[in-house]
């Protein structure tokens, strides 16, 4: 049994990353049925509930739980009978961190010593606390390091890009094509201007793999911090018998380096319950039972006081760096968003609504809403559009920061208008006809309608000329026109978040 | 400039163009374009009967040909406004394509709306698949890129299959368009192609010309069921929309621009492209090389 144990741990990775994948992938709309209601093959939102990091960081900024989060509750009982049992069972980001490790541990040629204890393991917690810290001042910095949400946003925007570019160079067979855009893509125009700096962090981390196995998970993870701490009194824990001679053997086999050659100084809350160890020791010393004596988490007062100046000094530094959003352009959020100051509170940068987005409208944010709203969700009509009839966004946020709307409610629901800059349009530059931002506006009656006047082209020629104006009551901001504009480069009709284009209607 | 080389290409273009151009005509005698026009409450009825009328669809359709059919599907609007083929009308031409031998029917079409919720919300997908049609949602790699030999489009990515299929079937619907005053069957062709479609915009007169020359349709059957008199080519309120129960049926695109152009009430001399497409020989917009044939069921 002992001999197997790692496999059986091996199989529950295996499991838990096809069904992670599986979600995530299947979050697309069925490209082959065609039925009336735009819906999602899976619910991409499930990959949260079971996150008690975010659901806790959440339930301090807003004071609200989601009530998808209580299957976050079966991971935080689990943890505190079995220990971390998450990290090296369940979680996907940990099982794609194991298989780096797996390669570097095969090709590393510097057998690092792991004889001795390394205080930066204790990163993770002084991470874990600062963001709880900073969420207790209402700040949800969560989403940039919880290891689920990094994945899901590192996938959506570089991997699937990653993947859109081996299915464009037409070197794969027709079938697999299909494949790719039918069960993974879903999509043809899948582009964001931040996925080469996603590609950069998501590389880098699982590179560090290849300096110690499972570095992230070690060194950086906050969930690891979180679940590390809940573990500390779980009665389940890695025993020595008293024919253990400390020989070195399986902490050499240990990805998580926790030492567990060392009798009297095992670091428990490091144990990620990958039973590596199991079958390499030589005397068949070590087995996997009760204990009650807490685990020693060796955390410095000193370092958890600098954690807290480390927060509340961020905690500043991302308050100044907040704009008014109502003096930001470019901040065009989902239909169905909250107020913006309840909605940084409440997006857990998770990326979800980027990656179910059918025309590529969402992109994650810069600086458009401050710092704070580094990664959160804005409209992009360069690049694509919000689909008229679609609700997708709302419907599966797995926190509300966008709400569910109705099909019906979202037709109505205005997010921005579209301006019309005259120097550039084709009609009002040029006398050349053009329209076709009239044509694909999808409002009835339409938000753009157009003034026939008599003038001349460019060549001097007199002719009726359909020049485009925009009604600001109508319009609803979904950025169409802007996407489909022939004056490619810089749109001549462009979407600001305003609404009603600032227009009091009576 | 005429040197010998060129001289002959021109001769060997201007041959195969006559060859080509030549339609199958059922009355072959007179040379006048047949076109039929039948009238029901009855859509699936009159599609039937429209195209019997020009001989049944034997008469296009050889046994095992691959056929594509063009609709209009390219706005996220339900049937009723009109701004997308009656998918009765589509799924009625998909049955006779199969009844006349046909081994496969496509029905696709590149649409300006997200191609997923038009698919859904125009119902042709889900009319034209229960008659055995194959739908795809055209992917980057369905285009390539082609020379139309077009007076304004040259090089253009183009709908592969509309060029590789055994037979084309046009199946638009007529209505109201901001910029052409009328789409039917020669302003459908803007759906066979990709690219960015906006830019052709600045000369779509021509430029629906050089498509609908370059496609060459075995027939065209334009939907006049429901029609879209105004606000179009999308659409959106009934109030635009007037029930004809009409299916206007040739293999000649300007009869059935100019017979639908009727339809909508224009008087066919003021819209530009049907001009254009006569004078470059495309088919008539006189009534009298017309053989109009007309029938209520």
């Amino acid at each position: 049994m002992k001999k197997y144990s790692r496999y059986f741990r091996l199989i529950s990775q295996i499991i838990f990353l096809a069904l992670f994948f599986y979600i995530f992938f299947n979050s697309i709309i069925d490209n082959t049925g065609f039925s009336l209601e735009l819906k999602l093959k899976s619910k991409i939102e499930y990959i949260f509930a079971i996150d008690p990091l975010v659901a806790l960081t959440t339930l301090f900024s807003t004071y609200k739980l989601p009530s998808v989060f209580i299957l976050s509750l079966i991971v935080i009982v689990f943890t505190l009978i079995f220990g971390r049992l998450f990290c090296g069972w369940v979680c996907p980001f940990g099982t794609i961190h194991h298989f780096f490790s797996y390669i570097a541990q095969k090709i590393r040629k510097d057998k690092y010593g792991k004889g001795e204890y390394s205080k930066y393991k204790n990163l993770k917690y002084y991470i874990f606390t600062a963001i709880v810290i900073l969420s207790i001042m209402r700040v949800n910095v969560s989403g940039y390091l919880d290891p689920l949400s990094l994945l899901v946003k590192c996938l959506a925007i570089f991997f699937l890009p990653v993947v859109l570019i081996l299915y464009n160079m037409d070197i794969l067979s027709d079938g697999t094509q299909d494949f790719l855009f039918n069960n993974v893509l879903g999509r043809d125009n899948i582009y964001y201007e931040q996925a080469a700096l996603f590609g950069i962090v998501f590389i880098i981390l699982l590179g560090l793999n290849f300096y110690r196995n499972r570095f992230w998970c070690k060194y950086l993870c906050p969930l690891g911090g979180m679940l590390g701490l809940i573990s500390k009194y779980s009665p389940l824990k890695l025993q020595h018998k008293a024919s253990c001679n400390s020989c070195g053997v399986c902490s050499s086999s240990c990805y998580a380096d926790a030492l567990p050659f060392q009798k009297n100084n095992f670091q428990t809350s490091e144990c990620m319950l990958l039973f590596n160890c199991l079958p390499v020791c030589p005397s068949d010393s070590l087995y996997y039972g009760l204990k009650t004596k807490p685990a020693k988490i060796d955390l410095s007062k000193r370092a958890t006081a600098k954690t807290l100046g480390i927060a509340l000094s961020g905690f500043f530094v991302i308050k100044t760096g907040t704009k008014v959003a109502a003096k930001s352009p470019q901040l065009v959020r989902p239909p169905g968003s909250i107020p913006e100051n309840e909605f940084l509170k409440t997006c857990i940068r998770c990326g979800a609504c980027m990656k179910v987005c059918p025309e590529n409208f969402l992109a994650p944010s810069l600086f458009e809403s401050g710092i704070e709203g580094l990664w959160t969700p804005t409209g992009n009509a360069n690049y694509g559009y919000c689909v008229y009839n679609c609700n997708l966004c709302g419907k599966m946020c797995p926190t509300g920061a966008i709400k569910e709307l109705s099909v019906e409610e979202k037709k109505k629901t205005t997010i921005a208008t579209a301006f019309i800059d005259e120097n550039r349009c084709i009609p009002y530059a040029y006398g050349v006809d053009c329209i076709v931002c009239e044509e694909h506006c999808p409002t009835s009656p339409k938000a753009i309608y157009f003034n026939t006047v008599k003038g001349k082209n460019y060549k001097g020629e007199s002719r009726k000329i359909k020049q485009p104006k925009i009604n600001p009551e109508e319009c609803i901001g979904c950025g169409i026109c802007q996407y489909k504009c022939p004056v490619k480069d810089k749109p001549a009709v462009y979407m600001t978040s305003i609404k009603n284009g600032g227009v009091m209607s009576s | 400039m005429l040197n010998r080389r060129n001289f002959l290409k021109k001769t060997m273009v201007a041959y195969v163009a006559a060859k080509t151009v030549t339609t199958p005509n059922v009355f072959a005698e007179n040379r006048k374009s047949n076109v039929a026009i039948s009238q029901s409450s009855n859509h699936r009825a009159t599609v039937r009967s429209a195209v019997a009328m020009l001989g049944g669809m034997e008469n296009f359709i050889s046994k095992g040909d691959v056929v594509a059919v063009k609709p209009n599907m390219a706005w996220a609007r339900e049937p009723k406004y009109a701004a997308n083929t009656n998918p009765e009308v589509v799924a009625e031409v998909v049955k006779l394509c199969f009844e006349a031998g046909a081994k496969k029917v496509y029905v696709t079409d590149n649409p300006c709306n997200n191609a997923r919720s038009v698919y859904a919300i125009s119902r042709i997908p889900e009319y034209v698949q229960k008659e055995g049609a194959e739908v795809f949602i055209p992917q980057n790699r369905h285009y390539k890129e082609m020379n139309l030999r077009g007076t304004f489009i040259d090089d253009w990515p183009v709908l592969e299959l509309f060029k590789t299929a055994d037979k084309v079937i046009n199946v638009p619907v007529a209505k109201h368009h901001g910029s052409t005053q009328l789409t039917a069957s020669i302003k459908n062709w803007l759906g066979a192609v990709g690219g960015f479609r906006g830019s052709l915009h600045q000369n779509l007169h021509q430029a629906i010309v050089d498509l609908a020359a370059f496609f060459k349709p075995t027939l065209n059957i334009v939907d006049c069921t429901r029609i879209l008199m105004a606000n179009g080519p999308t659409g959106g309120s009934l109030d635009d929309v007037k029930i004809s129960n009409k299916i206007i049926a040739s293999t000649d695109q300007v009869a059935t621009d100019f017979l639908a152009a009727k339809e909508l009430g224009f008087e066919p001399t003021t819209i530009k492209f049907l001009q254009i497409a006569e004078k470059q020989g495309l088919g008539t917009s006189d009534k009298n090389e017309m053989n109009i044939v007309y029938e209520k069921v």
